[in-house]
């Protein structure tokens, strides 16, 4: 059967912590979200925001919703949508047919991203179907994973019985064996939010296209992007780029601050991530 | 008959009447009286010097409320209440495998053969030595693998008892035993055919409810348009690659006074997966479009798909243009492969074929053309579906689109709000 190309959000995409690596060749790979969608391929309507081209045939792109964005890393293996990201004007509206693709520099640390099969520019209108679909899908998931968790044994056999799906209910499981705590009242305000910007008054106060983050830098801001700068010279001793623990770690700062600081060199031109969570100097 | 004469009984069947039952009892005596050798070890010893199977022995004869979902060996007889074939290829090879319910007076079962050394048909009452359990979405299942042995047994010699389940027409499927459903006939005609030499009437038609429709076949049980039926003990069976619901007078029919609705609700893909659908309403993203949509050329006498002039059967012809779409819906739940006759790419495309042919010339001779205008028009466009689906292991599902709508887009807003009301915003 056809994997199903999931609809989710780019944050509860981004929060997942689990991989089900494929133990056979054309067999599919998973990445289980915490409310428990066990996605091998998306759907995915947002905005293009960045495009970077990393070398001859690598290319990165940012994809924008209204909970955050998903990564793109389009090799060599989809000269398409490669092409289509080189070639695009941004920001756009954009919908990508892809692949999970996960970079697991520890056991304990995960990044995803998305291989796109394929990308076409489409308008707001299907952007904000795609969301509305995508919303009422989470609905769904949170549904199941709240009567899962009002179970003393949850099994994929009582949330069948409730009415849910056998892929859904066998990925709440998945979910509720890996994720210790399972935010659900977090989800629900994501979905609210998500819907709201689908409401003509919230639409009317300006709610249109995410600009990148263009956020001023402060005196401290610069102080600690110098840190960095200077500690991802430090930490790159196999050529490869330094590790994004390894600056975790060494710089001392949380993950927000690292993540903006990155962002804002690589902005800069100062940076540039070869590979996931691998940083190097330019 | 007490318990040594039994133990004499049993070594005596094993070794099918060629010893006699004084020599086994007198063996058996030896053995137990003066050897002290416990009962098992004696009969395993003495089947196995008379020049028996002593395997036999061990009494694996099992009810169906019995069984596990991992049993390793199971003995049962059992009466065959519907049985499917599906054709699957294994190394290169055609092999036919059969699925259907079995069941005896404590209940029934879903089963799996891979193979048969009989023909079994409906209503065969059976011995089957050998047999296994494994697990099937949460239940046990019953399989017939190659070390198991199936005998035919008098006919009706086996009871059944059988459970009822209610269930809506969504959700039927082939191995689901007796079902309970509450439909309204949309289409009924009667047809005369002769089974066994027995003449007999059966009703054909389409069943729906407010979760979809279902072609049914109603042996000698008259069934009209418009009647709103509860029946309560039909079963379901695969006819052409889709689920048909089967009813006879065996079954309690019950005529019911008030109306009911007829679906209109569309059904997952993921529910249709393993089972595919009849006239099924379904709704979804175009997520691609697949090589061999667009402007293609058919050979005139057998309508194949030619990249030549050469038709592999009728040789040198005159190939006929045509259009056709290959897409992928998706809705979330599951993938289907959709396809669109020559009528509706006209509709979508909003040209002809000749058209298509001139922009293709246009075009220096690049069929490409016609597919990627069809990828622009479909590629994450939302779109609501009906037609008949087939589902096969290899493929998995396939439309025959019957009509297709674009869905609206205006109420995006509208449908936000509601569900925001809903979640009590």
């Amino acid at each position: 059967m056809r994997e199903p190309a999931w609809r989710v959000f780019a944050a509860e995409y981004n929060s997942s912590k689990y991989y089900i690596k494929a133990t056979e060749p054309k067999t599919p790979s998973y990445v289980i979200t915490p409310l428990g969608a066990k996605i091998s391929r998306l759907f995915i309507v947002g905005v293009l925001t960045e495009v970077r081209l990393i070398t001859d045939e690598i290319v990165k792109a940012r994809i924008a919703d209204q909970t955050g964005a998903f990564y793109l890393l389009a090799g060599k293996f989809n000269p398409d949508a490669r092409q289509l990201l080189e070639t695009v004007k941004v920001p756009q509206f954009v919908a990508v047919v892809g692949k999970v693709n996960v970079y697991n520099p520890r056991e304990d640390l995960m990044y995803v991203s998305v291989v796109p099969e394929r990308v076409k520019v489409v308008n707001e209108i299907l952007r904000d179907y795609w969301v509305f679909d995508t919303a009422r899908r989470l609905k769904i998931r949170i549904d199941a994973m709240n009567e899962a968790l009002k179970m003393d044994e949850p099994t994929v056999d009582k949330l069948v019985s409730l009415g849910f799906s056998q892929k859904l209910s066998e990925g709440i499981i998945l979910a509720l064996q890996r994720y210790q705590r399972i935010n659900v009242e977090k989800y629900m305000d994501m979905l609210k939010d998500a819907l709201k910007h689908l409401l003509p008054e919230y639409k009317a106060m300006g709610y249109e296209l995410p600009t990148v983050e263009e956020e001023e830098v402060g005196e401290e801001s610069s102080e600690n992007e110098d840190l960095v700068l200077q500690l991802i010279g430090e930490l790159d001793k196999d050529g490869k780029g330094a590790s994004y623990e390894d600056l975790l770690e060494k710089s001392g700062l949380d993950e927000e601050k690292l993540d903006e600081i990155l962002l804002s060199l690589q902005e800069k031109g100062e940076i540039y991530e070869p590979y996931l969570g691998k940083f190097k100097k330019i | 008959m007490d318990d040594f004469d039994k133990h004499v009984e049993d070594i005596y069947n094993i070794l099918d009447g060629k010893v006699d039952k004084e020599t086994i009892a007198k063996e058996l005596r030896n053995w137990i009286v003066n050897f002290k050798v416990p009962i098992i070890e004696a009969k395993r010893s003495i089947v196995s010097k008379l020049g028996g199977d002593p395997s036999k022995l061990t009494n694996n004869e099992k009810k169906v409320e019995d069984l596990g979902p991992n049993d390793a060996r199971v003995d049962i007889k059992l009466k065959v209440i519907t049985i499917n074939s599906k054709e699957y290829e294994l190394d290169g090879i055609k092999r036919k495998m059969y699925y259907g319910i079995v069941g005896d007076e404590t209940g029934t079962i879903p089963f799996t053969a891979w193979k048969l050394d009989v023909e079994l048909r409906k209503g065969d009452c059976i011995e089957v030595k050998n047999a296994y359990t494994r697990e099937w979405q949460g239940k046990a299942q019953l399989v017939f693998g190659n070390n198991t042995k199936i005998s035919l047994l008098p006919p009706n010699s086996i009871n059944v008892k059988t459970t009822i389940k209610p269930a809506k027409i969504v959700e039927l499927h082939p191995k689901m035993g007796f079902v309970e459903v509450v439909g309204k006939i949309l289409e009924a005609s009667p047809k005369e055919v002769v089974v066994d030499d027995v003449p007999r009437k059966v009703y054909e038609g389409i069943i729906g409810d407010d979760t979809g429709e279902i072609p049914f076949s109603a042996w000698d049980v008259e069934v009209n348009k418009g009647d709103v039926l509860r029946i309560s003990g039909a079963y379901v069976r695969t006819f052409r690659g889709m689920p048909q619901l089967v009813f006879d007078p065996r079954a309690s029919i019950e005529k019911r006074e008030e109306d009911i609705e007829v679906h209109e609700i569309p059904v997952t893909l993921e529910s249709l997966e393993g089972k595919g659908g009849f006239n099924v309403l379904v709704e979804g993203v175009i997520i691609d479009v697949k090589k061999g949509s667009g402007l293609i050329y058919r050979c005139p006498e057998c309508g194949r798909v030619l990249t030549s002039t050469i038709c592999p059967v009728h040789g040198k012809v005159t190939p006929k243009p045509d259009l056709r779409i290959k897409a992928v819906l998706d809705d979330g739940t599951g993938g289907m492969i959709c396809i669109f006759n020559r009528e509706q790419t006209e509709k979508i495309l909003g040209i002809d074929v000749n058209k298509a042919i001139s922009i293709v010339q246009e075009n220096f001779g690049n069929m490409m053309v016609i597919r990627e205008m069809i990828e622009d028009k479909l590629i994450a466009v939302p779109m609501r579906l009906r037609g008949n689906v087939i589902s096969k292991e290899k493929y998995g599902l396939t439309m025959l689109v019957k009509d297709f709508e674009f869905i609206n887009l205006e109420d995006i807003a509208k449908n936000a709000e509601n569900l925001l009301e809903e979640l009590g915003w």
